[in-house]
């Protein structure tokens, strides 16, 4: 590792370090709990990465690539956090778009399934958790994305803690996706550039997240008047009408 | 190969649509409705309470009468009534957007607090509006009123969008304080 990568990587480890903070400090973490569980594995891997690299510095990379699988698989817990926000359970929206949210996970899981298996195809992939890192963050770039979409065509006011997690994670799964692979395609002339890309997306991610999470700013509660509700008229519906057939008797036969 | 080749395609087209959903900032939350309504009624927003703008620009009726060679003479004379009718409106609009700008400037005035950012913002809005609202006078008396038919929609936007900025701005005002921003506002006008 060059002088420069080590700063990235401190520098990331103290937004890292911020962020949590920020999520004790504000009790933030009982609202965001899934982001949370996310970080406090990041920060987690971080740790154990430093106390790798001062021990056994060998056995860094290899330690490196087999915990990345499960980052990249516990990014779905945000994705999570900001549908359960921008729908929460009470908004009547909720039902309606998870059922298009969970044909969309359907139908994405499938591509993803797709992309997984032509790995064995490839013949020229340099690395197994470089093109789970392309098609993870492909299928994880377009769910954030769907559920923004879906918020500003509902017309869903999204705050500035949910609107920063979203973008600036869709943000490093689109940059991640194209650059992994890019790796593969242009391997000795792309792998220098990716080797500081990488980190520094990930910084940048975590420097929005800082920023979003600075301060308690959630999804702004839509305004009760404002809601239907339905249910109560359909109750009143079938009472009203069985008074007026009783009326319609009582003079048709006195 | 080409799954790879696609994949570097559709990353980056995704990293420039969230590159653009962060330029543009999380939304602000809409204005309370009854701040809006209040806005509306104390600057008195003649352009914007008309809701047949749209309507007004529509040439359906005009292409209508103007099929027939018998009411060529009165779809001449329908053109031209619109067009005053438009220029009314457009006339409205302006006053409504002076109208919202000096309000604005009256609440700031009188101690509302505002970031010079809000003020900016409502500075580009207003001159953004007026701008769009003569060069619409000046097609209008041009080439008609029927030449530029999708522009009403966006100039009663415009408007609405200075009267909800004006509105998110009283709505940091503790309600029951209205009314005497009401009084001393209309004194002023007086």
């Amino acid at each position: 590792m060059s002088h420069l990568s080590y700063y990235v990587f401190f520098l990331g480890v103290a937004l890292e370090g911020i962020l949590a903070y920020r999520l004790i400090k504000g009790a933030l973490w009982r609202y965001y709990p899934f982001f949370a569980f996310y970080i406090a594995y990041v920060a987690a891997q971080s740790i154990i990465g430093i106390a790798i690299l001062q021990s056994a510095p060998g056995a860094y990379p290899v330690w490196f690539w087999r915990i990345g699988v499960g980052n990249i698989c516990l990014r779905f817990l945000v994705i999570w956090e900001v549908f359960r926000h921008t729908f929460p359970k009470a908004s009547p929206l909720r039902r309606m778009v998870t059922r298009q949210f969970t044909i969309g996970v359907l139908a994405l899981s499938t591509v993803l399934s797709g992309m997984l298996w032509a790995i064995e195809i490839y013949g020229k992939s340099h690395s197994v958790y470089l093109a789970m890192e392309r098609s993870f963050g492909f299928v994880q770039a377009v769910l954030v994305l769907t559920v923004l979409i879906l918020a500003r065509y509902y017309h869903l006011a999204v705050g500035r803690n949910i609107w920063g997690i979203a973008v600036a994670f869709g943000m490093y799964s689109s940059l991640s996706t194209a650059a992994s692979a890019l790796v593969d395609l242009a391997h000795s002339s792309f792998f220098p550039f990716w080797y500081f890309l990488s980190p520094l997306s990930v910084v940048a991610m975590l420097s929005l997240w800082t920023w979003a999470l600075w301060i308690y700013a959630p999804n702004p509660i839509p305004n009760a008047d404002t809601l239907i509700d339905a249910t109560g008229d359909f109750d009143r519906w079938p009472e009203d009408w069985g008074r007026a057939i009783s009326t319609v008797r009582k003079v048709m036969h006195p | 190969m080409i799954q790879i080749f696609s994949l570097v395609l559709v990353g980056t087209v995704l990293f420039f649509i969230f590159l653009k959903i962060a330029v543009q900032g999380p939304a602000s939350s809409a204005p309370d409705s009854s701040a809006v309504l209040a806005v509306q009624q104390m600057v008195n927003l003649d352009g914007l309470s008309f809701a047949g703008g749209q309507r007004l620009l529509d040439a359906t009726e005009f292409h209508m009468l103007q099929s027939s060679a018998e009411l060529r003479e009165v779809a001449a004379a329908y053109r031209k009534e619109r067009q005053a009718l438009a220029l009314l409106w457009i006339s409205l609009l302006l006053n409504d957007v002076n109208g919202l700008w000096r309000f604005r400037r009256f609440l700031v005035r009188n101690g509302v607090p505002a970031t010079m950012g809000d003020e900016m913002q409502i500075l580009t809005d207003a001159v953004r509006a007026m701008l769009f609202l003569s060069f619409l006078r000046i097609v209008i008396l041009t080439f008609g009123p029927f030449a530029f038919s999708g522009a009403a929609r966006n100039a009663r936007q415009m408007v609405e969008k200075m009267s909800h900025s004006s509105a998110s701005v009283l709505n940091r005002l503790p309600r029951h304080g209205w009314p005497e921003i009401e009084r001393t506002w209309h004194k002023g006008l007086a």
